[in-house]
């Protein structure tokens, strides 16, 4: 993987609620270890924009959406376990 | 929601409530507790409801958190003015606002609270509930008013701010109560402080400045502030002037720019604080002085330039003037020739400062003087003078010339006179004292006083006399002695006191002060004439004295008339004894001379046939004769006066005493006399002459009962000062010694110091009184002179009587051979002479010698007065040489006058006149009579008597 190649993703979350609130977090410190310098997260409360999550067919919040590179990846929870992320996201050797 | 839903029923509520439970406990363990909330394909999120409890939670703690952290009483209303929430702060201290009352709480409407508002603070609320309202409205996006309301503390002010309340569905407001009292304070506190410093600095004539160095290279960029007072002193309206330092620099003076620059660039560059004086022409014209002080403070930023200002004109100036008067003052206090301190006023006050003077006058250094009082060093001798100065300078402010009396460091005393002033230096008063030292001065004029108190009050009378014999003065003493009016004599010549002839008192005046001006002194005894012609003797001591550069002559004499009246009683009563003595030694003698004529009557009466008559009748003849012989001699003895002081030739006297002695004395004794014909005369008593040397002879000849030899020799002696036996009244000078010596018993030593005294005698009672020899010493010392004796014990005695040679002795005289001076009978004479003395000695000599005088001190003078008395003058003497008019010149006049005036002329130069040509024209005119100078009294009477009786010449 080019370097040159951010991650993108988006954080559906519901307002400050404790495992949204929990999941920012977990996010934030995964990309810190994991992918210094080639991610970028886009966070998207559902209580204040209810449509944009319908639209992009979220059920459940928090709720983290792998938008580039491509396919998409949705991963529902507080992001509390990496090793399952990383493993979702294809990232176990670099873990490693 | 208007309209009723239907009634659900009353079961079914509680089967659905289950199943919404159930349904959210299954998505929570399907998603393992991991989500908050679910979407809807409607697009619906429903927050799950342990998600929704705690984020209500959170939102409440955090708001209340936020609200009651605010330093503000906050306050939520709703769209009426309902209050709906409110933090701690303004449930706490709701009762210490005006517009709100105690208890206001939720649910309260707050607007009808401030609507109800009345007494102090409604006009506020008012105005509040007017704000909230229009903000409500929407009408103004924010409202906020200041108040205050009183509190124990002192007034509480507030701010009350109002803020629409938008982001929220619900419309409202909120009300927020700020307490600014703190800063309302500060903002009065500093407001005071400003208007207190802009008083100070207007006061001090202190201005300041600030730059904000935000450039320093660039200082016209920098914002610059100048206080109100900085404007004052540079004259300028600060609406009308823009401060920069460029303008302030260029308003310095030209001379003082580039001190002030450096000073300033130094400031900039190193942080230098610096203080400079500089002039400033001022926005008016003027010429200011100012002290600069400024500083750096780099701990702001930007780094502050500060500095004040200050306008010091007056002060330098006054500073300058006083500087000047100071300077002027310490030069006039340093070298004034006047003692002079200063120091505080009052009897506290210490010297501040003594000059050179002063330290001389009372002793003291400036160290020991500076700080003490007069009392400390104990310069007043009577403290109650100086309370009466103080007391006096304390009424007047200022006393002049009080004399008083100081203490030396010494302790000697000292007169001084004080003036005092005291100078008020603002607010100090200082004491300015000066002293005249007049101690010498006091000390002179006490002595002088002294001294003429001692003349006035002296019994002796005092004179003074100049080199020839004018006198200077006399004191009262003197001229009643002499029978003058107070102070007639001055100006009179000393001879005319002398009771002689005319020209024997001037010899004897003459020879008298030249004897003064030789040895220092002259004592003795002087024949004196009172005015009225009375005269008397006086006993007189002469000093020589230097008056003011001129030889002088003092003279002090004492009226002895009475002394020697009791004393010449004395002499006599003894010359009586001495008769007596002689008697005795004479019966024998005398009944030898009459026992042959005695015997011879008879023989007579009776005739014998035998008896040669012309034989006894011879022997009568030589016995009657050597009985008159006798008789003469001691008639003579016994008849003489005393008194008469005359020229004795002691040839002459001692011829008389060898004969008295070898007609009276026995045989056995054998006599010798000699007197040399140089012997000098005296002047003595001659009467008392032979009294002394007929005491003399009569003790030598007691002195040899058995016989023996009597010398009597006489020899000229010069006595000086270490003469042998001089008595100390006895001047040094030429003396006649008349030597009378035995070889008889001699007598002892013991005896020697008691021979002079009167009633001492070794001879038997009846035989002697003891007055011979006390009458030899009083006789000797009234002629000025005095005895010795030389004695040893069986072999002899010898006495030796000392008596001055008279004043004219160097040359011999035969005045009693010369016949008598002839006199005039009233002629007048003119005296023309320009020697002071001359016209005096002469003057009054020819006046006692029967001539009108007149006098002329020169030529012309005497023309004028020959012109004016030309019928009275007999006879002219005038001198030759003379200013103004010489003698030739005046005979001229004269004889043009009246051609036959008779004129004597007189003069020093032996040769000057006598030149053949002179000697011609006074011959022409008529002059043959010459007086050569100095002339005698006999010669000029002379001159003038034989003038007078010759025929007038033509």
């Amino acid at each position: 993987m080019s370097r040159s190649v951010p991650i993108k993703f988006r954080l559906y979350i519901a307002g400050s609620a404790p495992n949204s609130a929990q999941a920012t977090a977990n996010l934030r410190a995964l990309c810190r270890t994991h992918l210094p310098d080639r991610h970028e997260i886009e966070i998207v409360d559902v209580l204040r924009t209810p449509k944009l999550a319908l639209a992009h067919g979220i059920f459940m919040t928090p709720t983290l959406v792998r938008i580039s590179p491509a396919p998409i990846l949705q991963i529902v929870g507080t992001l509390s376990q990496p090793e399952p992320i990383l493993h979702a996201l294809g990232l176990e050797s670099a873990a490693v | 929601m208007s309209s009723a839903p239907p009634t659900p029923a009353a079961e079914d509520i509680p089967r659905l409530i289950e199943t919404l439970l159930s349904t959210e406990r299954q998505l929570v363990e399907l998603t393992r507790g991991e989500v908050d909330a679910v979407t809807g394909r409607d697009g619906r999120t429903f927050l799950l409801q342990r998600a929704q409890e705690q984020l209500r939670h959170r939102e409440a703690t955090r708001q209340e958190a936020i609200l009651n952290a605010l330093p503000a009483h906050i306050a939520l209303l709703d769209s009426h003015g309902l209050i709906i929430s409110m933090n701690e702060a303004w449930r706490q201290f709701g009762g210490a606002r005006v517009v709100q009352s105690p208890g206001l709480g939720i649910g309260l409407n707050y607007l009808e609270n401030c609507d109800r508002s009345d007494g102090a603070g409604s006009a506020e609320a008012h105005q509040v509930a007017a704000g909230i309202r229009a903000v409500l409205a929407g009408g103004t996006k924010d409202f906020s008013i200041e108040y205050a309301c009183p509190a124990p503390a002192g007034p509480r002010w507030f701010l009350l701010m109002v803020t629409p309340l938008t982001d929220n569905h619900l419309p409202g407001a909120v009300v927020m109560h700020v307490d600014i009292t703190d800063r309302k304070r500060a903002e009065e506190k500093l407001r005071r402080s400003e208007v207190s410093l802009a008083a100070a600095q207007r006061l001090a004539q202190l201005g300041s400045w600030e730059i904000e160095l935000v450039d320093a290279t660039n200082l016209a960029s920098c914002p610059t502030r100048w206080s109100d007072e900085l404007f004052r002193i540079f004259a300028f309206v600060p609406a009308q002037f823009l401060p920069t330092n460029q303008r302030a620099l260029a308003m310095i003076h030209r001379e003082d720019l580039p001190r002030v620059t450096q000073a300033f660039d130094q400031l900039i560059r190193a942080g230098t604080s610096y203080d400079v004086v500089y002039r400033i022409i001022c926005g008016d014209g003027q010429e200011r002085i100012v002290l600069e002080r400024a500083e750096l403070d780099k701990s702001v930023s930007p780094p502050l330039l500060s500095g004040t200002v200050q306008d010091i004109t007056q002060r330098a100036r006054t500073e300058a003037e006083r500087t000047q008067s100071e300077e002027r003052f310490t030069k006039i206090f340093r070298s004034s020739p006047i003692a002079i301190a200063y120091g505080e006023a009052g009897h506290q006050g210490g010297f501040i400062d003594v000059n050179e003077r002063w330290t001389e006058f009372f002793g003291y250094t400036r160290a020991e003087a500076i700080g003490r009082t007069a009392r400390d060093l104990n310069l007043w001798v009577d403290l109650a003078a100086q309370d009466t100065l103080l007391a006096q300078v304390e009424v007047a402010g200022v006393v002049t010339n009080f004399e008083c009396l100081f203490r030396h460091k010494t302790g000697s005393i000292k007169t001084a006179l004080l003036s005092v002033e005291i100078l008020h230096l603002g607010p100090i008063e200082i004491r300015l004292t000066m002293f005249v030292d007049i101690t010498n001065r006091k000390r002179d004029e006490e002595s002088l006083r002294m001294q003429g108190r001692v003349l006035e009050s002296m019994v002796e009378g005092v004179t003074v006399v100049n080199e020839s014999g004018t006198l200077l003065f006399s004191n009262p003493a003197c001229d009643a002695m002499f029978g003058y009016p107070r102070g007639a004599l001055i100006g009179r010549h000393i001879s005319v006191l002398n009771n002689m002839r005319a020209d024997e008192g001037l010899a004897f005046t003459t020879g008298m002060l030249r004897q003064v001006f030789q040895t220092g002194n002259w004592s003795g005894e002087i024949p004196n004439v009172k005015r009225d012609g009375k005269p008397f003797v006086t006993r007189v001591h002469v000093s020589a004295v230097d008056l003011a550069g001129k030889k002088c002559a003092i003279a002090v004499s004492e009226d002895v008339t009475e002394t020697k009246q009791l004393e010449s009683q004395l002499l006599r009563a003894q010359r009586m004894e001495s008769v007596g003595g002689l008697a005795g030694g004479i019966a024998h003698d005398m009944n030898n001379i009459l026992a042959p004529i005695m015997m011879a009557a008879p023989l007579l009466r009776h005739p014998d046939p035998g008896m040669e008559h012309e034989k006894i009748i011879a022997m009568i003849e030589v016995s009657a004769k050597r009985g008159a012989d006798l008789v003469k001699q001691l008639l003579f003895f016994g008849r003489g006066v005393e008194g008469q002081r005359s020229v004795v030739q002691m040839k002459n006297a001692m011829r008389e005493i060898h004969e008295m002695i070898f007609e009276t004395f026995p045989r056995s004794i054998r006599i010798a006399t000699d007197a040399p014909d140089e012997i000098w005369p005296i002047r003595a008593d001659p009467t008392q002459l032979h009294q002394v040397l007929l005491n003399l002879c009569v003790n030598a000849r007691d002195a040899m009962p058995e016989g023996g030899g009597l010398s009597l020799v006489a020899v000229n002696a010069v006595v000086d000062e270490a003469f042998p036996g001089r008595s100390v009244e006895a001047t040094p000078g030429p003396y006649v010694c008349i030597v009378v010596a035995d070889t008889g018993v001699g007598i002892p030593a013991g005896h020697r110091d008691k021979i002079f005294e009167p009633f001492f005698t070794t001879k038997d009672l009846g035989k002697g009184t003891g007055l011979g020899l006390s009458t030899v010493i009083a006789i000797a010392k009234g002629h000025n002179g005095f005895v010795t004796l030389e004695s040893e014990i069986g072999h002899g005695t010898t006495f030796r009587v000392y008596l001055p040679a008279a004043p004219a002795a160097t040359e011999p005289v035969k005045r009693a051979s010369a016949a008598p001076v002839p006199g005039g009978k009233n002629e007048t004479i003119l005296l023309v002479d320009d020697e002071e003395s001359i016209r005096m000695i002469a003057g009054e000599m020819l006046r006692r010698h029967g001539y009108q005088v007149l006098i002329a001190n020169d030529g012309a003078q005497a023309a004028v007065l020959f012109s004016q008395h030309a019928d009275e003058i007999e006879v002219v003497v005038t001198d030759f040489d003379m200013p103004f008019m010489d003698g030739l010149s005046l005979i001229r006049v004269l004889k043009n006058i009246d051609p036959g005036v008779k004129i004597i002329l007189s003069t020093g130069i032996q040769s000057g006149f006598r030149s053949e040509a002179r000697l011609s024209e006074l011959a022409a005119l008529g002059v043959r009579a010459f007086l050569s100078k100095p002339y005698s009294a006999e010669k000029i009477l002379s001159a003038i008597h034989a003038l007078i009786g010759s025929p007038a010449t033509q």
